[in-house]
């Protein structure tokens, strides 16, 4: 009975554990400074356009 | 307008959008499946015109067409076999990794019956790597892409990034394969504005494989996905509720790094929009153009490849209201 309360309590521990460790943590910033603006993308390579008309 | 045959198959949140492009597009001629056939047929009643003809049809039925989008969940390698083998291209949205893999591998007999086979058409993968080949224009050479991505689509798509957390994810390292655990490399990512700011997770996404497909010469690619601590904790876990009938806006980011001039440049451009809209656009936009002749070889082939019309089909979907952002002054 014992050793089955401890193995749940080992397990429990390290459930817990690896739960803090999953969730906790800190973020690495990608960008940190700047906004977003409207882009145009590159005109070249635009020959074979399909067309929407026939 | 266009009577060519086009098949889609999956009239969820995903095939609506893309039978209502394919419209705006000008094909009259739309055959739609679905593995409930009411759907199909609602989709059918309420996109039917005097002009415009969408069937609602039988998976078997969807052999007559020129080109078939697979707007369904995963998997797609089966049905993609079947297609081909009439003489069939195919357009598929599949974001599964095994699945992608598996359609790769149909190179050969896509060649053989002569057919294209556009794999990862979607949000991401799919116009990212129409970005990705767009931005390579910025650059003298590039070596990095990182891709970043927020929200679902429909509730495949959600079952989807569900798993995607609780795999391996794959990213390609200095001429390696690397494998880490979903859920583990916590990035703060940005997304252009409505969406903003959201933490994001490595996960076992497409993206890295097929990017390098399209663009051989990178030499690091990653994929991550916008995840909450439930999505995280949960994730080994069967879905605890439904899937939602769609995601809110969702948003998807890359970031390229490369040279320019002997400096050292990182470009980041990204679009906010509801995934299934842009998912649905992207594979309309494909479709139109192997059904035009507009996609002249034959093959499994990623959205970025040199050979594919990439500059044309990103025309297409700017032109259906999807706005491309950049960021600038980091």
């Amino acid at each position: 009975m014992n050793f089955i309360r401890r193995v749940l309590m080992v397990l429990g521990i390290a459930g817990a554990a690896g739960a803090i460790l999953r969730l906790k943590g800190r973020s690495e910033h990608s960008t940190t400074r700047g906004g977003w603006a409207p882009m145009t993308p590159s005109e070249s390579d635009s020959t074979n356009t399909p067309s929407t008309k026939k | 307008m266009f009577t060519t045959k086009i098949g889609v198959l999956g009239a969820g949140v995903t095939g609506v959008r893309v039978v209502e492009h394919l419209q705006t597009l000008g094909h009259t001629n739309i055959l739609v499946s679905d593995k409930v056939a009411a759907r199909a047929q609602r989709l059918s009643a309420s996109h039917s015109t005097d002009a415009i003809r969408v069937a609602a049809v039988t998976r078997e039925e969807l052999f007559e067409c020129t080109v078939v989008v697979l707007a369904c969940g995963a998997p797609h390698a089966h049905m993609t076999t079947q297609l081909i083998q009439r003489g069939v291209s195919v357009v598929s949205l599949s974001d599964n990794v095994a699945d992608c893999m598996n359609l790769l591998a149909l190179d050969a007999q896509a060649k053989e019956h002569k057919t294209v086979i556009i794999v990862g058409a979607a949000s991401s993968p799919g116009v990212t790597g129409l970005l990705l080949r767009s931005m390579t224009e910025r650059f003298d050479t590039i070596d990095e892409a990182h891709v970043a991505m927020h929200g679902t689509g429909g509730p495949d798509c959600a079952r989807q990034h569900h798993d995607a957390l609780s795999g391996q994810s794959i990213g390609w390292h200095d001429d390696e394969w690397l494998r880490r655990p979903s859920g583990s490399g916590r990035e703060l990512c940005w997304f252009p504005e409505p969406v903003g700011a959201y933490d994001c997770y490595r996960a076992e996404l497409p993206d890295p494989v097929l990017l390098k497909k399209a663009m051989p010469e990178l030499e690091r690619i990653t994929a991550r996905v916008s995840a909450t601590r439930r999505d995280r904790f949960t994730a080994r876990l069967p879905m605890l509720a439904p899937p939602h009938a769609e995601g809110g806006m969702g948003a998807v980011r890359i970031e390229v790094r490369g040279n320019r001039g002997g400096s050292r440049i990182v470009e980041i451009a990204g679009i906010a929009e509801r995934i299934a809209q842009l998912a649905g656009v992207v594979s309309a936009a494909s479709a139109h153009a192997i059904a035009t002749g507009a996609v002249t070889v034959h093959g499994a082939r990623v959205l970025g490849e040199p050979e594919l019309p990439n500059a044309a089909l990103l025309e297409l979907v700017l032109a259906s209201g999807v706005r491309l952002h950049q960021f600038v002054g980091a």
